[in-house]
């Protein structure tokens, strides 16, 4: 399989605290892998290094043969783990910002999903409900035709209903063409969705397979081996 | 969530249980096509990639069949949905009698707990 992703031996550290300590991994086409750890596992960190964010890293990452920058970022859509959009924006303009500043963003789609969710186009995004900014930014962000999705703790603020919802927009708009990296530390309701399962602690991977396989062999969720593999931590 | 899995099985063997019986029941039947990849993996809450692997098993199984280009139908053999049929009964009771025995319910005494229930519906 293609990989759109690639990360060899990543390492990062902020002062004398080691953020990253030694992570390889990769994300083929098609697939949609999940960063699982509780938090300061280090999630956050490896997708701000995808992301360009970050300099001063140890390894290497390669996002379909390019370093992280502004090359390989417009083939990626990004859902920060915060706010990105300004709240003053209204939907409407929000939806205008992003065809302007995305050549593969299809505001016909995002419109369409907005007004599904019975989100008003009209209104400014701050006065919205918590759980609406994160459907108005998720949409956007998925709308785009990118080769890969990396999603920050998309469901970290909804509520149950809400987190269905979520799931079913990201799942409408994977065409199998690209691919997700996703991190959460709510597990039990992304589970259904992931082939892949990293979990990280203290930024180290101590456990990397593919989730059926992980059922099949341990007999058990991917929500209960986290929490035993977390037990202490979480 | 739509769908609850059981937490000890890959999803892909749940969801073929699944089609499965909808098979045997008549829910999907016969020379019926199969939903899209993308149209089941939204209904079961779960990856595509899912999905293509347990049609794939099931087309493997002989159960589903693909036409070139127009999709996946479920098998034309009667006689297989037939001995389909025939079987899901007792993987049912075989689920159920190994919980019973787990629970500590002697063998002997099974089918007195079945009656018993069986009676007490009718009521």
């Amino acid at each position: 399989m293609d990989k759109i992703l690639e990360i060899n031996n990543l390492t990062k550290s902020y002062g004398k605290t080691d953020a990253v300590r030694g992570v390889s991994f990769d994300v083929p086409k098609g697939s949609i892998v999940g960063l699982l750890g509780p938090n300061g596992s280090g999630k956050t960190t490896i997708i701000k290094t995808i992301m360009g964010l970050l300099s001063d890293y140890g390894g290497n990452v390669s996002i379909g043969g390019n370093t992280p920058g502004p090359l390989a970022n417009a083939n990626i859509s990004y859902l920060p783990d915060v706010a990105h959009i300004p709240t003053w924006f209204k939907v409407s303009q929000a939806i205008a910002f992003f065809a302007d500043f995305y050549e593969d963003f299809d505001a016909a789609r995002a419109e369409t999903m907005l007004t599904t969710m019975k989100i008003p186009l009209n209104k400014k995004i701050k006065t919205l409900s918590r759980g609406m900014q994160e459907k108005v930014q998720l949409s956007l962000v998925m709308s785009r035709r990118a080769s890969l999705y990396i999603l920050d703790e998309p469901i970290g603020a909804v509520d149950p209903a809400s987190r269905e919802f979520i799931i079913d927009t990201i799942l409408k708009n994977f065409d199998g063409e690209g691919a997700i990296l996703l991190s959460t530390h709510i597990i039990a309701d992304i589970e259904p969705i992931l082939d892949v399962a990293i979990f990280l602690r203290e930024g180290e991977i101590v456990l990397h397979d593919d989730v059926d396989k992980i059922r099949e062999e341990k007999g058990q969720s991917l929500d209960q081996l986290f929490r035993e593999v977390f037990k202490n931590v979480v | 969530m739509k769908n609850n899995f059981d937490s000890k099985q890959p999803i892909y063997q749940q969801i073929i249980d699944r089609i499965l019986t909808s098979i045997a029941k008549g829910d999907m039947p016969s020379g019926e096509k199969v939903a899209s990849v993308r149209v089941m993996a939204l209904y079961y809450g779960v990856n595509p990639n899912t999905i293509q692997k347990s049609l794939a098993k099931l087309e493997e199984m002989g159960y589903l069949y693909s036409e070139r280009t127009s999709g996946r139908y479920v098998t034309n053999d009667a006689a297989k949905i037939a001995s389909l049929r025939q079987s899901i009964p007792s993987s049912i009771i075989s689920e159920f009698v190994d919980e019973m025995l787990d629970f500590g319910i002697a063998k002997p005494e099974i089918p007195k707990y079945v009656r018993d229930y069986i009676e007490g519906m009718d009521n």
